[in-house]
């Protein structure tokens, strides 16, 4: 029989990052992509990241893309839940390789809001939500990550 | 190989040609916030370190609805879009807008104009699509890997 204290406690963690993973998207609207950004002036990926993942979890500490992903406090898991992060792997992009442009991308990261849908700071929206299915974003290696602390 | 070579040399010639004519066709007129949405086509791309990369987005068309927009490249929006994050300003201010890598093309095509509708169309409220109007006939939508696709008006 499942833990159900537990299982709310789960559930609302996880509802408290969409939800302000969604409240600062819109607090930025207008807003372009900001390198190195970490704050509502404007977000990289890893900014917008450790902004909502930091106003969830006080302890939560930034580290850079390729640093976030190589955190021990994040484990792998095949199937994304939201409030997951999922981590697109540097290099070619197989949507450019198929029209002939093979050069290579940096790492990205971005928060699962669903089953459909996650969300990050690109360069060409700033924060925006993206579908899974995007041709560009989609045709990409992606890893899915849960932290730690999500299921306390 | 030597006709993969042909291809990318092809590719590059037609998106260079479609630029051109861009250019040309990108002086006048005056656009305001309602004149932003319509039907709109994929007719060039403009990007940087992207040689014989094939433009085959050319020719795809987007809505940009008052319910509901429809965009094949990114994925749909059906939850109220917005257009009121889209301002006038001064082409120049705009280049010089730090963060912001402008591909030549663009570049050339926004000193030709003094003031452009520059901004975010959202989705629910949330960044979908960051666009740069030139005209009521022609404008650019900035994607992903540094590509911006130059779009035309279609019909009125």
């Amino acid at each position: 029989m499942a833990d159900v204290s537990a299982t709310d406690a789960q559930e609302s963690k996880r509802a408290k990052i969409v939800r302000v993973a969604r409240e600062t998207a819109r607090e930025v609207a207008g807003k372009p992509y900001l390198f190195g950004g970490k704050t509502t002036a404007g977000f990289d990926c890893s900014g917008y990241v450790y902004y909502v993942y930091h106003s969830v979890f006080p302890e939560f500490i930034y580290l850079d893309t390729e640093g976030l992903r190589s955190n021990v406090c994040l484990k792998v898991k095949a199937d994304a839940q939201p409030g997951d992060l999922v981590f697109f792997s540097p290099g070619k992009v197989p949507y450019e390789v198929s029209k002939g442009n093979n050069r290579d991308f940096p790492a990205h990261v971005g928060i699962v809001l669903d089953a459909l849908n996650w969300i990050s700071s690109q360069t060409s929206t700033g924060v925006a939500q993206v579908t899974f299915s995007n041709p560009w974003w989609g045709s990409r290696d992606k890893t899915f990550y849960e932290y730690k602390l999500v299921g306390e | 190989m030597g006709g993969t070579g042909i291809l990318h040399r092809d590719a590059l010639i037609i998106a260079m040609v479609v630029l051109a004519a861009f250019i040309g066709c990108a002086e006048g007129g005056t656009i305001n916030i309602v004149g932003v949405q319509g039907t709109w086509e994929v007719s060039g791309i403009a990007c940087t370190d992207c040689e014989g990369r094939k433009p085959v987005e050319v020719g795809t068309i987007l809505e940009l609805g008052e319910a509901s927009i429809r965009n094949p490249l990114y994925g749909d929006c059906k939850a109220r879009p917005g257009y009121s994050l889209i301002n006038q300003v001064s082409s120049k201010d705009l280049l010089s807008k730090s963060g912001i890598a402008w591909p030549v093309g663009i570049q050339q095509i926004s000193k030709k104009q003094t003031t452009v509708l520059y901004g975010f169309v959202t989705c629910d409220g949330i960044n979908y699509m960051q666009v740069l109007f030139f005209s009521p006939h022609n404008a650019a939508y900035f994607y992903e890997g540094g590509l911006v696709f130059l779009l035309s008006r279609r019909g009125k």
